[in-house]
Formats: structure tokens, sequence, C-alpha cells
């Protein structure tokens, strides 16, 4: 089947979005998501469902297997499938965590200091470096 | 379904409210036949706090913030209407089936909501300038005392300063503007220290006029700077449309009729035959009326229109400005968090005014960000969505966001027709057709680019220019033209021509649409030709 079709056989296990919760959830603050949090990702997929290319699904699944990838995916995916499911999964994994109560000061302005200045320095450098080896990685898979 | 009335106002947007509330002030009770829907899921949800309370301590914040059905989180391409927030989405309900829209080129947003898309309203007020009003093919003395009536009826805040001419102009009757915000001071302050230089490229700044009480009005409170506007109406400082018309029917002088769809019309010497549906169960209305103002907004009423008096192959213009917005750093608030309260609304205008040029201005309304949730800032950086939130959540009490409008001529290559479409309700779809002309667009752009060197002096870098696609200023007229009595336009007074006693109180006359946003003046219009419906009538 060409890549580029979306196969309807492909469906994801609620089990499996558990596991996409954890994953996308510690790479985007450092921890693991509550039980609140990972029941709304769950239910967020269950009513979003979005079928998903065999190609997406393959990096999809990868990533599950090695979750210490997933931000250099994330950057991959940013410049060449901004629109794609894996982007949409995290997108929604970051609005969950925003709302959820749990970690405002995530998401909450802060204002100056030089140790946030540094912070920034190195997110920028962080994320040309992973989005480079993202795109390595996903011509590999 | 039969009713009956002497006075039918159809819709219930502004233009709908002022002219039922002119109607009342004559003794006359009008019926309001109108859709009706309204938000059942999260008005009660919302916290009488503010929004940082709210983020900081409410559990269950992302029932309202994210929506039932995760309808908050906005994916795909940015069209007007998708940005609307969990608790406003009622704003848009039921449109796709009901209103069913063909096009390449124009997606508009309108509304089967109670109060129309003003339920949405930010609220900016302004007044056409003479010259505007002139091209508009309005009468501008008449139209000067209305802007003063109905800036008193609905309570307005703002300052007489640079920003007036293109705001409150003439307008006596107001309030004093509400405290800025953070964002909208630093602004203001640039724009002061280098007046000389804007003013001499064109650009004027100021506050903008607001239908929002800064002092408690009639029973509705001031504006509490909760920062909630894009959620909740508490405490009613924000005019609704919905405002005026409770207040008529608790007065027992508007009747309202929800869940009505009106279609078309019929006129005859024993009156108006209206038709209808039920919006739920499809059955059939007739409401017959002695005099009939349409206020279902330019779209809705040309729809009923051009189905009560068919023609082949009949096409009508159609206005809608050109509109553009640029996401903006501003470099004084860089590391400044303002967690105070704050007003939420977009308070301060820049407004391009070339000398000589009268009806080829601009209109940039500026609004700062923290009411919106920090994700739906990270979808546009190509980076990951972890550094993402970093970086943005650094930068998001600089970000200022300027909306601009661009002013929009009648044109042949900006039409509308209604063709057959078997799965809507009534059978029809508006086909339309909205593209610039190369002159125009070139102008358009040099307008923008203008536009981000007076942000520049501002204090305001802007970081790109996102064009939602034309129909997303959700500004809409011109599909009913004041003429001299040519089919499918309209008499000055608003009558329809060919009719005795069919009215259009909404912008579908406006021969032309200047940058500014045209709420204040439908609202004006309305209520000038509610008055003249009421002539010749003999009760």
């Amino acid at each position: 089947m060409p890549e580029n079709i979306f196969n309807p056989e492909i469906q994801m296990e609620h089990k499996d979005w558990k596991h996409e919760a954890n994953v996308f959830g510690k790479y985007l603050t450092g921890k693991l998501p509550t039980n609140i949090e990972v029941d709304l990702y769950c239910s967020a997929m269950e009513k979003n469902l979005t079928p998903i290319s065999p190609k997406e699904n393959k990096l999809l699944v990868w990533m599950m297997k090695h979750p210490s990838f997933t931000g250099w995916i994330d950057g991959a995916n940013a410049l060449q499938h901004p629109e794609g499911i894996i982007r949409k999964k995290i997108f929604i994994m970051t609005a969950i965590l925003e709302t959820s109560g749990n970690q405002n000061n995530l998401f909450l302005p802060v204002g100056f200091s030089p140790f946030y200045m540094f912070r920034l320095f190195v997110s920028g450098i962080f994320a040309v470096l992973k989005t480079i080896g993202g795109l390595i990685i996903i011509r590999w898979i | 379904m039969d009713l009956t009335t002497e006075f039918l106002i159809v819709g219930s947007g502004p233009s709908a409210a002022m002219a039922a509330l002119t109607l009342a002030n004559a003794g006359k009770k009008a019926m309001v036949a109108d859709p009706g829907n309204k938000d059942e899921i999260y008005a009660d949800k919302i916290p009488k706090s503010d929004f940082i309370s709210i983020r900081e301590k409410e559990q269950n914040q992302h029932e309202y913030f994210l929506g039932k059905n995760f309808e908050g989180i906005p994916w795909g391409k940015i069209q007007a209407g998708s940005q609307l927030t969990p608790p406003r989405k009622f704003i848009v309900r039921d449109v796709e089936s009901w209103l069913p829209v063909i096009s390449e080129t124009f997606r508009p947003m309108e509304s089967m909501a109670q109060g129309g898309l003003a339920s949405g309203w930010g609220t900016g007020c302004h007044v056409f300038s003479t010259n505007e009003m002139e091209e508009a093919g309005m009468d501008a003395t008449a139209m000067q005392g209305a802007y003063d009536w109905v800036a008193e009826q609905i309570g307005i805040s703002g300052e007489k300063d640079d920003a007036n001419p293109y705001c409150l102009g003439h307008i006596q009757h107001f309030q004093p503007a509400p405290n800025l915000d953070e964002n909208a001071e630093a602004l203001l302050k640039k724009y002061r220290s280098g007046r000389k230089a804007l003013n001499q490229m064109g650009f004027y700044a100021g506050k903008l006029a607001l239908a929002v009480l800064s002092k408690p009005k009639d029973g509705r409170d001031a504006l509490a700077y909760d920062d909630l506007n894009f959620w909740s109406d508490h405490g009613g400082s924000a005019w609704r449309p919905w405002v005026t018309m409770k207040d008529l029917e608790k007065k027992n002088m508007l009747d309202y009729r929800g869940g009505i769809f009106v279609t078309k019309m019929v006129e005859s010497d024993q009156g108006i035959k209206v038709r209808a549906l039920n919006t739920k169960t499809f059955e059939k209305i007739s409401i017959t009326a002695r005099k009939v103002i349409l206020c279902a907004g330019a779209l809705g009423s040309a729809r009923i229109v051009m189905r009560s008096f068919p023609q082949e192959n009949l096409e009508l213009p159609l206005l809608s400005n050109p509109y553009c917005y640029m996401p903006c750093i501003q470099w004084a608030r860089l590391g400044k968090p303002d967690m105070g309260r704050k007003a939420g609304f977009g308070q301060t205008g820049i407004f391009y005014d070339p000398q000589g040029d009268p009806l080829n201005g601009g209109m940039g309304a500026m609004f700062s960000y923290r009411g919106l949730l920090l994700f739906k800032l990270l979808k546009e950086a190509p980076i990951p969505f972890k550094e993402a939130r970093i970086i943005f959540q650094y930068l998001q009490s600089s970000f200022m966001i300027a909306g601009i409008h661009h002013p929009v001529f009648q044109s042949k290559t900006r039409n509308i027709s209604l063709v057959p479409h078997a799965q809507s309700p009534t059978g029809d779809a508006l086909k339309a057709n909205f593209t610039l002309s190369e002159s125009e667009q070139d102008k358009n752009l040099k307008r923008e680019k203008l536009y981000k060197k007076a942000l520049g002096m501002l204090g305001c870098f802007p970081l790109k220019t996102i064009s939602p696609g034309h129909g997303a200023s959700i500004h809409y007229a011109g599909t009913l033209p004041f003429g001299s009595g040519q089919p499918y336009s309209l008499y000055s007074n608003g009558l329809l021509a060919g009719t005795k006693n069919i009215f259009v109180g909404d912008g579908s006359g406006f021969r032309y649409l200047p940058s500014k946003g045209l709420t204040l003046s439908l609202m004006a219009n309305a209520h000038l030709v509610a008055k003249e419906s009421l002539k010749n009538y003999h009760g």
C-alpha cells in the first residue's frame, strides 16, 4: 500500500494511548503525568480519532519503543510534517498539561532572571541539535 | 405554526437589538424571529474569578478551557471561527448545515446564535468619517446623532486622544476608558515619544473606544479586569445584543422567538407573509407581519431576499475587509510578566490615515496575549514542543497581536449567488467569489509594510504576517447596496427597493467598507432604519 494512503485498519489500542501519554508527558515536562492527565489524553484520543498513515505509524511505534528520542522526532516533524498526527498528539498533550491545574509553573508567564536566560539559550541550541538528529533518524527508520 | 405581529425583526445581533429598542421606545413591541442558539454547556462552569486565579487553583479548568470534546484545541488550517474558545463555539453551531457556503476564495463566519456574531464581539467601537459614510451611501448628519444615541444606550468607554477621529468622533455619551494593561501602556508610551515621526507617516495611535463599562450602568457591572472576555460574560460589563433584548423582554416590550430560521417573504396588500422553519423539528412556520426589518447580517439577509425574489443567474455584490494579523514581540515587555488583573480586550489601536486619501486608511487593533493559553502559540514555532514551551513561556508577556484591516470597495470580482444544495434544509447554498485585483493587493501589501515599520517604531517587532483568507475579518456588507430603487438595492432609509414595508437594518446597504470595525455603524444605521419603518404606520 502506498505510504501516503491512510490505512483504516491501523487502530491504536487504549493501552497504547496510556503509554503515549506517559511518553509525551515525560518528554514535555520531565516527569510522568498524573492519572488524570493520562485519562484526559486517552479521552482526547478517543474523541479525536484520526487515521494515521503507515509511515507515521511506523515512526510512532519506534518512538514508543525509544521514548528518549521523542524530542528528536518532534523537532524533525516540526520542520517536515508540522500538521502530522504525531505533532498533533504531542500538541494535545501539551494542552492537557497546561490546563490540568498541576503544572501552572511551566505555562504561566515568567520574569527575567540570568538563569532563565541561560536556559533559553540552551533550549535554543538543543532545539536545533535535536531537529538535525531527528531528520537523520526519520530517514533511517 | 402560524404567528402574527405588527413589526417583525429577523435576527438577534447588534442591528436587531437597536432596531427592537428603537421600536420599543416608540411604544411598539416587535417580534424577533431568530435561531437563537445559546451556550448550554459552559456558561455555568466558569467560576466568577479571574484568569490567573483560575489557572492557579481550579482543577477542572480543562473542562471549559479545552472543552468537553477537546474542541478548544485548534488544529489544521487557520480559518474564521476555528480559534473560538469552547464557551464561544455555540456562535457557529449548526451553521454548516443551515448556511452552507460554496467557495474557493471566501470563507465567512456566520452565526445562528442569540446575539449573532456579536456574542463574540471584541467590543471595538468606531465612527465612520463623513467621507466614509458618503462613500458607503449613508446620511452622515443623521448617523452622527445615531452614533451618540447608540453609545448612550449600550454604554461605551473611551478617551478623546489621537485615536478619537477613528473611535469616538463626536460622541458625547461615553464613560472614561478602562485602565490600560501593561502592554497597552508601554505601546502608548512609545507612541508619545515618537508621535511626530509616526504622524508624519500617517499613523495615529490611542485608546480604542469599547462597548465595555468602566462604571456600573443599568444593573450591569463595571469591567472586573478578570481577563476572561474570551470565555465568559460575567457581570455584563461587555455589551452583547441579548443584554438589550432581555431588558426589553423584562419590560414586556419584545416578543423574542428562538428556534426560528426565516427562509423567505411574500409581500401583498394584506401584509408580509414570512416563511420559516423550526430549527429543531423543521416544522414549517408562517409569520404574518405589517412591517419586516431584516437584521440577519449582510449574507443572511441577502439569502432571504434572493429566495424571496428569485431571478435566474442573480448575483449580488459582496464586501468584506481584507485582514491579516501580525504576532509581535514587544521589547519593553520582555521578561516582565503581567500577573495582575487586566482588561483582556484589545485596548489600543493604530490607525493609518494617509493625507489626501481618506478612503484608503487602515486599522490595526492591538491585543496582548495572556488570556488565551500558551499552548496555542507553540504550534506556530517550527521547533520541538518541549523547547518551544520554554521559549514561549518567557516570551508570552511580550506578545502583542496586531490585527490589520484594509478598506474594500465594490467590484464585479466580489459577489454571491444562491445555488441548489440538496443537503441543506433550505435546499440552497451560498456561492461566493471574492478576489482582489492586482492593484488592490498591491495597495494592501504596501499598507502592511507601512504597518510593520510603524510597529517597529512603537517597540513591537512583527514575527510574521498571517493571512487567514478572505472572510476572516468577520466584517460583511454591501450585498443590497444603497441605491436609487434598482432591484436588489436599498433606498437610503433602508427600504428594500420594490417593496412597501420590507426594511433591511444590517450592513447589507453599505456600498463601501472602511478599514474600521463596523459594528457601531451597523447599530446606528439600524436605529435610523427602525425610525423610518415607523413612518406611514397607521396603527
